[in-house]
């Protein structure tokens, strides 16, 4: 009988070390899906008014829509927002961090949105992202009406 | 068979394979750990904030235009902002959306279908940190109580609905009982009802997490003239005109350096000046509703190693506010 013990050799130990690391990252891998989960569960609670409050307001409080992000605040557009009702058409985009997502809003209008020389018509497409691979999140369109200071 | 222990060699790297997987598993373990703490926090937080943005938004967007708009604050009683017992609170009459919840019945005696609406933040670290609380007026209060009349006692009761106020000037705690049949100033005052302000204080909750503090709240607002009103605890009540210049206070009841209290719409939509004003009541009705405010929560479990820190986040909303009224 003592003839049939042996101890194991050492590609028996090696197989086990490779069995294991192959647990350990499957362990790994199932709680990283976790994680992610959670994050698109954050996504589902607070992405949508997120954008929806970004399509009504492209400077959300403590934040300025300025050219370039000039003052660092991680809000920033291409283009001034300011005398939106005297141009012929524009498309400014304005992106930049809120609410814990990537965000960015594009308005457009055309010469034929106005609406005399008060108020016109614009499209607003806004885009949610999250994460550090900027997945896309939610996204939300929407035909909006500026209007002049009523005094 | 010729049997043999393991070599010096196979040993080694055996041990040196294995400490190697090890410390791989470890670290990742820890961080995975530290991960999935971390996104628990921040999925409570995202959670606090929809709590919070989806009772306030229901109210602002059911925003009623007739009734007056209330800004009041205070820097403590220190006097002195951004010292951390400031607070503000933000009033409105706002219709109700679950009417057989407000007791409003369907019937022969029906009542208001309107109710007054307060967002209120405190500054101060006790009980709470930085308690963010929401309130909606009670749909009616009712009391009894007795008179005499040339020697006869009679009894009344009184029912008050959340009226509509739309002057500034009027105290939301005027209930005008005053003017109840019968009643007279020592009655008045021996019933000690409370006004709809009052009501409001009383009934105020909160709607994010005992766990989770609202810090440097910021309430803002545009309205249809484009002046930009805005409310720190770091400046206080500040109001800008749409080029961006500073605009005084009034130092009136309805706006000094504390409050702002706006008119409701007439229901005509007619324009209105209150002197020393020079923008109608109609045109400083708030267009767009701003929040922004920094929710922080403790770790909620401990990772070896990891910092203790509470986890942040920056949260800012804004509301439409309902379509304007047409000018006559």
């Amino acid at each position: 009988m003592s003839n049939l013990r042996r101890a194991f050799t050492f590609i028996e130990l090696l197989a086990v070390m490779l069995v294991m690391a192959l647990g350990f990252g499957a362990v790994i891998g199932l709680v990283s899906y976790g994680v992610r989960l959670s994050g698109e569960a954050q996504a589902a609670l607070s992405a949508m008014p997120t954008a929806i409050s970004v399509l009504e307001d492209p400077e959300p409080l403590g934040r300025s829509a300025d050219v370039g992000d000039a003052d660092g605040d991680e809000w920033g557009s291409d283009a001034p927002l300011s005398g939106l009702l005297g141009r012929p058409s524009y498309t400014i985009t304005v992106r930049g961090a809120v609410n814990g997502y990537w965000v960015k809003r594009i308005e457009s209008s055309t010469a034929a949105d106005r609406i005399g020389s008060a108020a016109r018509s614009a499209t607003v497409t806004v885009e949610v992202y999250w994460g550090p691979k900027g997945s896309y999140v939610t996204g939300l369109r929407r035909r909006i009406v500026r209007r002049g200071p009523n005094t | 068979m010729t049997r043999r222990a393991f070599t010096l060699i196979e040993v080694l790297v055996a041990l040196a394979i294995g400490m190697l997987l090890a410390g791989m598993a470890t670290s990742m373990v820890y961080n995975v750990w530290r991960l999935s703490a971390r996104a628990m926090v921040r999925v409570a937080l995202h959670d606090d904030a929809a709590a919070f943005i989806t009772v306030v938004g229901s109210a602002v967007r059911n925003l009623h235009h007739g009734g007056q708009w209330a800004l009041e604050s205070s820097p403590g009683a220190d006097g002195v902002w951004d010292s951390g017992d400031e607070w503000v609170s933000l009033t409105f009459l706002s219709a109700n959306e679950q009417r057989v919840d407000r007791a409003m019945i369907f019937g022969e005696n029906p009542r208001v279908g309107l109710g007054w609406f307060r967002l209120r933040w405190d500054a101060a670290k006790a009980p709470a940190r930085g308690r963010l609380r929401i309130s909606r007026g009670s749909p009616w209060r009712a009391t009894s109580f007795a008179y005499d009349v040339s020697g006869s006692p009679r009894s009344a009761s009184i029912e008050i609905d959340p009226l509509p106020r739309r002057d500034r000037r009027r105290p939301l705690d005027d209930n005008d009982l005053r003017l109840v049949p019968g009643i007279d100033a020592a009655t008045l005052a021996a019933l000690a009802l409370p006004g709809d302000s009052a009501d409001l204080d009383a009934q105020l909750s909160t709607v994010i997490a005992p766990t989770t503090s609202a810090e440097d709240f910021r309430i803002g607002w545009t309205d249809r003239a484009g002046r930009q009103i805005q409310w720190s605890a770091q400046q206080g009540l500040s109001v800008k005109s749409a080029s961006g210049s500073t605009i005084a206070a009034l130092g009136q009841p309805w706006w000094n350096a504390t409050t702002l209290i706006l008119d409701g719409d007439f229901l005509d939509a007619r324009h209105h000046l209150l002197t020393p004003d020079t923008i109608s009541a109609g045109a400083a009705r708030p267009m767009l509703l701003r929040l922004s405010f920094t929710l922080t929560e403790a770790p909620q479990r401990a990772v070896p190693g990891a910092s203790r820190a509470y986890q942040k986040q920056d949260f800012a909303f804004s509301f439409a506010l309902g379509p304007d009224s047409p000018s006559p």
